[in-house]
């Protein structure tokens, strides 16, 4: 449920692996076929001497330097500043507030999101069938979304699961006056292969 | 990056469809995060060395032309190991081509209520279907190996030594167990009786 860019994703593992597969193919090719290796000799060759001519033709004035160097340092600068952006926008997306309602002349409501997460976990916090038990909230699409995550006990029925949610999420709508959306999450992993089965059981009719 | 598209016009369905769509699929964040700290390492290698020649002092790694000319006109034993190491870097290229292309799919299944958006892991379902097929079929829990797909899932079941296990019953337990947790796309289980029976099971 975080904001996180899929397609941003997707597209720089893409364009990383596009150029990994070139330049790993072309470097096996130029190391083992000899015509491939004359063409990229010559073509190399060709390419520094055109910059090289390219480069002393406007030198940076004090140094004599090529500008070209100092434009390699800026676009690595770049590249490093939007990397680090994109790395750190991953995974956003949560929010501390639940309802904001605009300004009218009675007032404006304001509900923070650890009120019905609080509210929701102390309600189902008597299930035996729960070995874990987390609430939070995201932004999605312009409003909050409450997620559930259970992590179940091995054996129990998902269905039991979201019927004692559902009934504890309509207590919460009936609290609030208004229904927030709501996600829930039905894990195993470690803890629930570690804790086992129930072995007895309360039978239900 | 990008807020996703800001139409709080979207109807609570289309949310729940968008929601349960990216929570069973990956997000490839960790792949996309390890990625481009590789490439800030390479860029940050690569900025030094260039400022340091920049400056006319002594490289740290490898002078930035020196490097140009090298790889313009490669060696003979620089060319012997750039065989195995071209077919190294074309192979790990290849698999990020894929892990961007391929769906990335969870092991987990969505489902909707009237009033929840769902997910369940794969893991549960399979551990819910096995205490099923098991009470029907009269067998130990440890009788029954469940394997959850994304359209069927495989019930391996051990029957104890002299008794007969009534596959229909057992077929139909998990068929209903599946229809109460209804997850989507839905789930067609297959029973696979081992011929030989376990003593005690």
């Amino acid at each position: 449920m975080t904001t996180t860019n899929r397609a941003l994703n997707r597209l720089l593992l893409a364009f990383s692996g596009l150029l990994l597969l070139l330049a790993g193919s072309s470097a096996t090719l130029v190391a083992s076929v000899p015509a491939a290796l004359q063409l990229w000799r010559s073509g190399a060759a060709f390419a520094i001497v055109e910059t090289e001519t390219l480069l002393s033709a406007i030198p940076v004035a004090a140094t004599g330097d090529s500008w070209a160097g100092v434009a390699v340092v800026a676009l690595m600068a770049a590249l490093i500043g939007a990397l680090v952006a994109f790395t750190v926008r991953q995974g956003r997306g949560r929010t501390r507030t639940l309802v904001n309602t605009p300004q009218t002349d009675q007032g404006r409501t304001r509900i923070d999101a650890a009120f019905a997460e609080q509210a929701l976990e102390q309600s189902l916090a008597g299930q035996s069938d729960f070995l874990g038990l987390h609430t939070s909230t995201y932004r999605v699409n312009g409003a909050s979304m409450l997620k559930v995550s259970v992590v179940a006990r091995r054996g129990t029925a998902p269905r039991d699961v979201i019927d004692a949610v559902h009934q504890s999420v309509r207590g919460l709508d009936r609290v609030l006056g208004t229904e927030i959306p709501v996600l829930l999450h039905i894990g195993g992993g470690f803890r629930s292969r570690l804790a086992g089965p129930t072995h007895i059981r309360r039978t239900t009719a | 990056m990008k807020t996703a598209p800001a139409t709080p016009a979207m109807t609570p369905a289309a949310r729940d469809r968008r929601v349960l769509r990216r929570e069973t699929h990956s997000s490839r964040s960790g792949l996309a995060i390890t990625v481009a700290l590789l490439i800030i390492v390479v860029c940050l290698i690569v900025g030094t060395e260039m400022v340091l020649q920049l400056l006319g002092r002594a490289p740290l790694l490898f002078s930035p032309t020196d490097a140009a000319r090298t790889a313009a006109a490669p060696a003979s034993d620089l060319r012997r190991v750039m065989v195995p190491l071209g077919i190294g870097v074309a192979l790990v290229g290849l698999l990020l081509l894929l892990a961007a292309v391929l769906p990335g799919r969870r092991t987990r299944h969505g489902l909707s209520t009237d009033r929840l958006a769902v997910v369940v892991d794969d893991e549960v379902i399979a551990s819910a279907l096995a205490r099923s097929a098991a009470i029907a079929a009269g067998v130990a829990p440890d009788a029954v190996r469940v394997t959850v797909g994304r359209r069927s899932a495989q019930v391996r079941l051990t029957p104890t030594s002299g008794i007969r296990v009534d596959e229909a019953r057992v077929t139909e337990a998990a068929v209903s167990a599946l229809e109460r947790v209804g997850p989507r796309p839905s789930i067609r289980p297959r029973l696979l009786v081992a011929p030989t029976g376990r003593v005690g099971s």
